[in-house]
């Protein structure tokens, strides 16, 4: 398909910024592997502060990297299966009010303004351009949804009988889930923060900021998670020379997720006050009922990959496994696919402990957590974005992959490097490790009182797998800027490939329509958090003063 | 195990994949519940 | 055209699983109380760090956390002793975490947090802040010492 050069542009910077932004990010991530191993024992290192980094290492790849790829990836499937181009002035005015506020979020991260992690928990207070930055990155991510609802339902009106495409159906519930999951974050910091830290308001409510950020907090992983999705059920299979097992069964996953991913935020404050314990069990019921779709994923996927690998004469229980184009570097999509998704089986089995009520306790804010979202979301989603990324920016550019062989061997490097580094956080994390702390100054500093010896075995696998990782995420910038520096072969074109379904189901018109969903979608949530929201007013007690990271004593005068 | 023919494929792979799924999945949760446990 | 069989198959073998997984938090919830941290209403007394001794093996402690402290540092406490752990945080939020213990709240300004554990083996237990809260955080660790007799 041909597209606008305009369209080009958009693309390629939308892509081509965060992956430059993901040096600094994945540097902060190396370098919190080095504070923690004891291999510095001090607070900062070439000017940026430990917990500066660690803000930096968060919000880039996790809000900016994320987000960005979504955004684009949106426009591109959507542009791709309609056969025409989101309108050019929205997509422009998206990416200006998202670039806006990451310059906005980092002038105040670089400033060391903004040391507050990217969950940003009052009452740390940051510079109020931080909270700016962040409100307008995602109200810039909100404008492609109106634009596409536009399109879907034109394209709707034409083709009243024939099936939603699975890719486009997925774009559109994955941004649906975002827009409603981001109201509540959009409040706590237009209504709650920026006041707050501009000292229009003197003190804010602590438990319920948490609460709605948590509200957004855990849809957030589903934001990023579901655009992984929509590779795995339509590029994939294709990618692997086979077919998608069940059309059907992707639809009931993205509808259960539709349902399931904003109700359950409050299985990350388990440990919280103010919120009662029924209300908690409930939301981890709820978030065992997130855990469906996952696992018919991983079957629906699993079977795919059979059919690929039988037909390429794989025989036995296993031996299709065997089969697959894991070195193909014409089918490098195939290597970040299946590299995430290695990753990914033990990501959702630590996950499902997360969630799972009181065996939280054994594992809440320890190195632990880190441990299983390196696995999710720096596992499946990370190379998903990067592979996906890659390969769109290759076919719209028509430039040739700089280094094929490399680019092949990427993921599968970055996965060895993750597995070590997660071994290493998981198990010192069931040592009481906690995480987001400066562990080089204390606890393994074998000077310091606090020194922890059973900690030193876990930082240092950690260690051992950061670099790793380090060397395979530099190896893909410098492949990927390469591949931008190189020559162009053709005019390039808008491109993904379109998996074909095994069991290419009928359109069944429940699962092809967004109105009876979007209304069980709201009597969940409400069942979920109105008692939560309420326990949280009721058991509150004052608001809390703004406190900056390296003062004890609350900030009374409105100076930033 | 002959090679998937268009009418008849059934993902036996896939199913004993998945099942060796849910047992690592029991493996992993009841090894923290044991160490919950232990630990009371 | 119905929701293939092996697709059916697999939904089920999910929910059995997760079953079998509320099954036993409820077994554990029932034999050995292990839960997640109670919820109480805000009430200003537990803002005054103290140890309470009830009886001579109950015990209350009123913790509060502070930019980069724990107040009570260390708790004394005798073997065999069962302990009520009273958080709240007179400033940003902080962690707070026995990990041999399975003691694991956040200790959150305008609230105040609860748990009960029982020490039956002698020792030094950390407690540990696992919640980023400024420069000092990680220096931030009080003890609970059992043994004293």
């Amino acid at each position: 398909m041909q597209v606008s050069k305009s369209f080009k542009r958009v693309i390629f910077l939308e892509l081509a910024i965060p992956v430059a932004l993901l040096t600094i990010g994945i540097y902060h991530g190396l370098m919190q592997t080095i504070y923690r191993a004891g291999v510095l024992h001090q607070t900062s290192f070439a000017k940026l502060d430990y917990y500066q980094g660690l803000t930096l290492h968060g919000v880039i790849n996790a809000l900016v990297l994320t987000t960005f790829f979504a955004v684009a990836f949106g426009h591109v499937t959507i542009a791709f299966y309609f056969k025409r181009e989101p309108n050019k002035k929205l997509m422009w005015l998206s990416f200006w009010l998202m670039l806006t506020g990451v310059l906005m979020a980092a002038g105040a991260m670089l400033a060391g303004k903004a040391s507050v992690l990217y969950t940003f928990y009052p009452p740390l207070k940051a510079h109020p351009l931080f909270y700016l930055g962040a409100a307008l990155l995602i109200i810039g991510s909100w404008v492609p949804l109106f634009d596409w609802a536009r399109m879907y339902n034109q394209w709707k009106r034409f083709n009243p009988e024939t099936k939603t495409p699975l890719a486009v159906l997925g774009t559109l519930i994955n941004f649906i889930i975002w827009f409603v999951c981001t109201l509540a974050v959009a409040y706590e910091v237009l209504v709650l923060l920026i006041p707050w830290s501009l000292g229009w308001t003197d003190t804010v409510n602590v438990n319920l900021a948490r609460t709605l950020f948590w509200f957004f907090g855990h849809a957030l992983v589903y934001f990023w998670l579901l655009p992984a999705y929509v590779m795995f059920y339509t590029v994939l299979p294709k990618v692997a020379g086979g077919k998608l097992y069940s059309d059907l069964a992707g639809r009931v996953a993205l509808f259960l997720f539709l349902l399931f991913s904003i109700p359950v935020g409050v299985h990350h404050q388990y440990s919280d006050p103010t919120i009662a314990q029924g209300v908690k069990f409930f939301h981890g019921m709820l978030t065992y009922g997130v855990s469906i779709p996952s696992f018919i994923t991983a079957f629906t996927l699993a079977a795919s990959l059979e059919y690929a690998g039988r037909k390429r004469g794989g025989k036995g229980l296993f031996g299709w496994m065997s089969k697959l184009p894991w070195f193909d570097e014409n089918r490098f999509l195939f290597a970040y696919f299946i590299g995430g998704l290695i990753l990914f089986v033990f990501g959702g089995v630590t996950g499902i402990i997360n969630a799972s009520y009181s065996l939280n306790t054994v594992v809440h804010n320890t190195a632990w957590l880190p441990g299983h979202f390196h696995m999710t979301v720096a596992g499946p989603v990370f190379l998903g974005i990067v592979g996906m990324s890659l390969y769109i920016y290759s076919k719209l550019s028509g430039k040739k992959i700089a280094m094929p062989k490399l680019n092949t061997i990427i993921p599968y490097l970055w996965v060895i490097g993750m597995l070590i580094f997660s071994f290493g956080m998981s198990w010192g994390g069931l040592r009481g490790e906690p995480r987001r702390t400066n562990l080089g100054t204390s606890y393994l500093n074998p000077e310091n009182p606090l020194f922890r010896a059973d900690w030193v075995p876990t930082t240092l696998l950690a260690l051992l797998g950061g670099i790793i990782m380090f060397i395979a995420g530099m190896l893909f910038i410098l492949n990927f800027f390469a591949t931008i520096l190189g020559k162009k072969k053709n005019a390039g074109e808008l491109e993904i490939p379109v998996s074909e379904a095994y069991h290419d189901e009928k359109r069944i018109p429940l699962f092809d329509k967004f109105k009876p969903w979007l209304v069980a979608m709201l009597v969940i949530i409400l069942l979920a958090y109105v008692p939560a929201l309420y326990n949280v007013n009721k058991n509150s007690g004052p608001g809390a003063p703004r406190f900056n990271i390296d003062n004890p004593v609350p900030q009374t005068s409105v100076k930033k | 195990m002959e090679s998937p023919t268009e009418e008849k494929f059934i993902p036996k792979g896939a199913m004993a994949f998945f099942v060796l799924l849910v047992i690592l999945a029991l493996l992993f949760w009841y090894g923290i519940y044991l160490l919950m446990i232990d630990r009371v | 055209m119905k929701i293939d069989k092996s697709e059916k198959r697999v939904v089920g073998i999910t929910l059995a699983l997760i079953g079998l997984f509320v099954f036993s938090l409820l077994y554990a919830k029932g034999k050995y109380k292990s839960d997640v941290p109670e919820c109480l209403p805000y009430d200003k007394a537990y803002e005054e760090p103290k140890i309470n001794k009830l009886d001579s093996t109950t015990y209350q402690v009123f913790s509060v956390a502070s930019m980069w402290q724990f107040q009570p540092a260390e708790i004394y406490v005798p073997v065999g002793s069962e302990v009520d752990f009273y958080l709240t945080s007179k400033d940003v939020v902080h962690g707070f975490n026995i990990a041999q213990k399975n003691v694991n709240m956040m200790a959150v300004h305008g609230a105040i947090n609860k748990t009960t554990v029982k020490f039956n083996k002698p020792g030094v237990y950390d407690i540990v802040c696992h919640e980023y809260c400024g420069v000092g955080h990680q220096n931030m660790r009080a003890q609970v010492i059992v043994n004293y007799p």
